[in-house]
């Protein structure tokens, strides 16, 4: 009964924030709102009794992710904010995009098998550790592997924009 | 001519009458009866709570249900929250009063000044809640909440001795480590939501600051974790019951240097000094919280009070042995509160020593210093699990030498630490003025 409302009530926190970021044209305020539907999921995984599923969700994306995307986002001018509207080519893909993502929903849970009881998770900490470093171990080399290029991408794009000296010559020479 | 606007006097009516009325009662003549009365009130209250506690847990608590004794539970520990800050606040300007030889509060309540918490409390709850114009209203009120709330919320973990816990997760450390990542949400809202430069400029300092030292307070911890095998703040302190050495600041020198760089990174993290840089007043009026006034400022200062204590309170439940006694008497949450306690005094005693450093020192530190310094440390402490392990015999003596050794030095520390109060108290004619010194104990 309790964890029923309980569901609820985090579920309906996860569905408004999610369409809250959608509607909204505050850059910030949808940015919180992210973290209002991050923290009600990791909410339902505490109700599920994932308990490290859900310290985790909070950790890293709360704490680590939300928290870097509010820093860049809060450097954006305030007037600018308003105006966060797509254009007709954006609204294009963006429509594109979302047809695809939402048929691939919709065949994920009609095919989705309800009816088998829940799954044994382990819940204890060593044993995530031990799969993640025994069975999975080449899915999670391989994450790591993609953040880092991730990471290395995001420095090379953010470099100084001020062209080395050598740099220069060769451009010079090309034009 | 000036124009000066002028509000429209207040008019009390209806509710707002008998409120006026009750806090001009209380101010006139309650408050000022209880201040007469401070030693019996004191203790009177200290015999009530005791009364309380133990009568409910002889007689209620085991015919309570589970969620009425919940309740009941959150409400303590939201009291001793509550508690931990008043007094926070209160020997920050003593111990501040101390440093810079002067008296600090005295004259709220009888016995030095012990009630100036409350009469701030008291002057904030009437103070006029002002919202700028231009701020961004629901996020600029909804701020103090998300600062205050996590870090509350860090408690609920957080052991205080074996079954003093609200809920003993089997990962407890992460979920403090998680509610202490969420407050700095707050500060960054409240900062962006007052659309002042000087907040906005706190936010982001807080932001690169926090995300920053984040990382070597979890690699420091994650060495200690590692040593131990378990993320659960029970079983942390449980695996370090015996004497002063067999906790894990002993336990190799690694996890020695790991406890102080997760102390540093914890001053950064609950904006202490000589990292308060988001509210650096020299430069930035009062930071993140210069356009807030009354008590949304209250829930702030609370919310940094709360934190210190769960940050000392995690560095004493990992390395300093939580709930155990040094010398191997009964385990009880006092020690904890003790060890805590003490560590809360060794940040004021650093906010008030240490000068403020620049953002770009702050980042400077962190990066090129502190981070790769943790690393090593969490290789270190790794490696050493495979020397610390009775199946090799050759390295048995030498990592008792060390266990010892290490024990031996921070034994040393405390010495010199003893050593220097009782030098200072010894000399203290020589530091402060005349009317402080008819005040110092022994005068």
């Amino acid at each position: 009964m309790l964890e029923t409302v309980i569901f609820f009530l985090f579920a309906a926190v996860a569905v408004v924030a999610g369409l809250a970021i959608l509607l909204s044209t505050n850059i910030v305020r949808m940015a919180y709102w992210l973290i209002a539907m991050l923290i009600s999921v990791a909410g339902l995984y505490f109700l599920m009794g994932a308990y490290f599923l859900g310290v985790i969700q909070i950790l890293v994306y709360v704490g680590g992710v939300a928290v870097l995307l509010v820093f860049g986002v809060m450097l954006t001018s305030r007037q600018l904010a308003p105006r966060l509207r797509p254009g007709p080519g954006e609204a294009l893909w963006l429509v594109v995009v979302a047809t695809v993502l939402l048929i691939g929903l919709i065949l994920s849970v009609t095919h989705a098998r309800f009816d088998q009881g829940a799954i044994v998770a382990s819940n204890s900490v060593a044993e995530i550790g031990h799969s993640l470093l025994g069975d999975f171990l080449g899915p999670f080399e391989l994450a790591s592997v993609l953040l880092l290029v991730a990471l290395l991408g995001a420095a090379y794009l953010a470099r100084p924009k001020a062209p080395v000296q050598g740099a220069q010559q060769r451009k010079g020479t090309a034009i | 001519m000036t124009y000066i606007p002028q509000r429209p006097p207040v008019q009390y009516k209806g509710l707002s009458l008998v409120i006026a009325r009750l806090a001009t009662w209380l101010g006139g003549i309650v408050i000022p009866l209880l201040l007469q009365l401070a030693w019996p009130v004191f203790i009177a209250a200290i015999v009530v709570i005791v009364a309380f506690v133990w009568v409910v847990g002889r007689f209620i608590n085991p015919l309570l249900p589970w969620i009425v004794r919940d309740f009941i539970v959150v409400v303590g520990l939201l009291a001793f929250a509550c508690i931990v800050a008043i007094i926070g606040i209160w020997g920050e300007r003593k111990v501040a009063g101390r440093i810079q030889s002067r008296l600090g509060p005295m004259r709220t309540g009888v016995w030095h000044g012990w009630a100036q918490s409350l009469a701030d409390g008291l002057k904030f709850v009437q103070k006029e809640d002002l919202i700028p114009r231009e701020a961004d209203g629901p996020l600029f009120r909804l701020a103090p909440y998300i600062a205050l709330v996590p870090a509350f919320c860090a408690y609920l973990a957080l052991p205080f001795g074996v079954g003093w816990v609200f809920r003993d997760a089997d990962v407890s450390l992460l979920f403090v480590l998680a509610m202490l990542a969420i407050e700095v949400l707050g500060v960054i809202m409240g900062g962006w939501a007052s659309n002042s430069k000087w907040s906005l400029y706190g936010a982001m300092r807080e932001g690169c600051q926090l995300v920053s030292y984040e990382i070597p307070m979890g690699l420091s911890l994650l060495a200690a974790v590692a040593a131990t095998g378990s993320v659960s703040l029970v079983q942390l302190g449980e695996a370090q019951s015996g004497g002063w050495f067999s906790w894990l600041i002993f336990r190799n020198p690694f996890l020695f240097f790991a406890f102080f760089t997760y102390y540093v990174a914890s001053l950064a993290s609950c904006k202490r000094s000589p990292f308060d840089l988001p509210e650096g007043e020299s430069e930035l009026v009062a930071g993140f919280h210069t356009e807030y006034s009354g008590f949304r400022f209250v829930m702030f200062f609370f919310a940094e009070y709360v934190a210190m204590f769960a940050v000392s309170a995690l560095a004493t439940i990992i390395f300093l042995g939580g709930w155990h006694s040094p010398v191997g008497g009964p385990s009880t949450p006092l020690w904890f509160l003790i060890k805590s306690t003490f560590l809360v005094w060794v940040q004021m005693w650093i906010r008030w020593t240490l000068p403020r450093i620049r953002i770009d020192q702050v980042m400077h530190a962190c990066v090129k210093y502190l981070l790769p310094f943790t690393l090593l440390l969490f290789l270190g402490s790794s490696l050493w699990q495979l020397i610390d392990n009775p199946t090799h015999p050759v390295f048995e003596g030498f990592a008792h030498l060390l266990h010892y050794g290490l024990g031996v030095i921070g034994l040393l520390l405390l010495g010199l630490y003893f050593a220097g109060m009782v030098y200072g108290y010894w000399n203290r004619n020589r530091l402060v003025g005349q009317m402080a010194r008819k005040h110092l104990p022994g005068a």
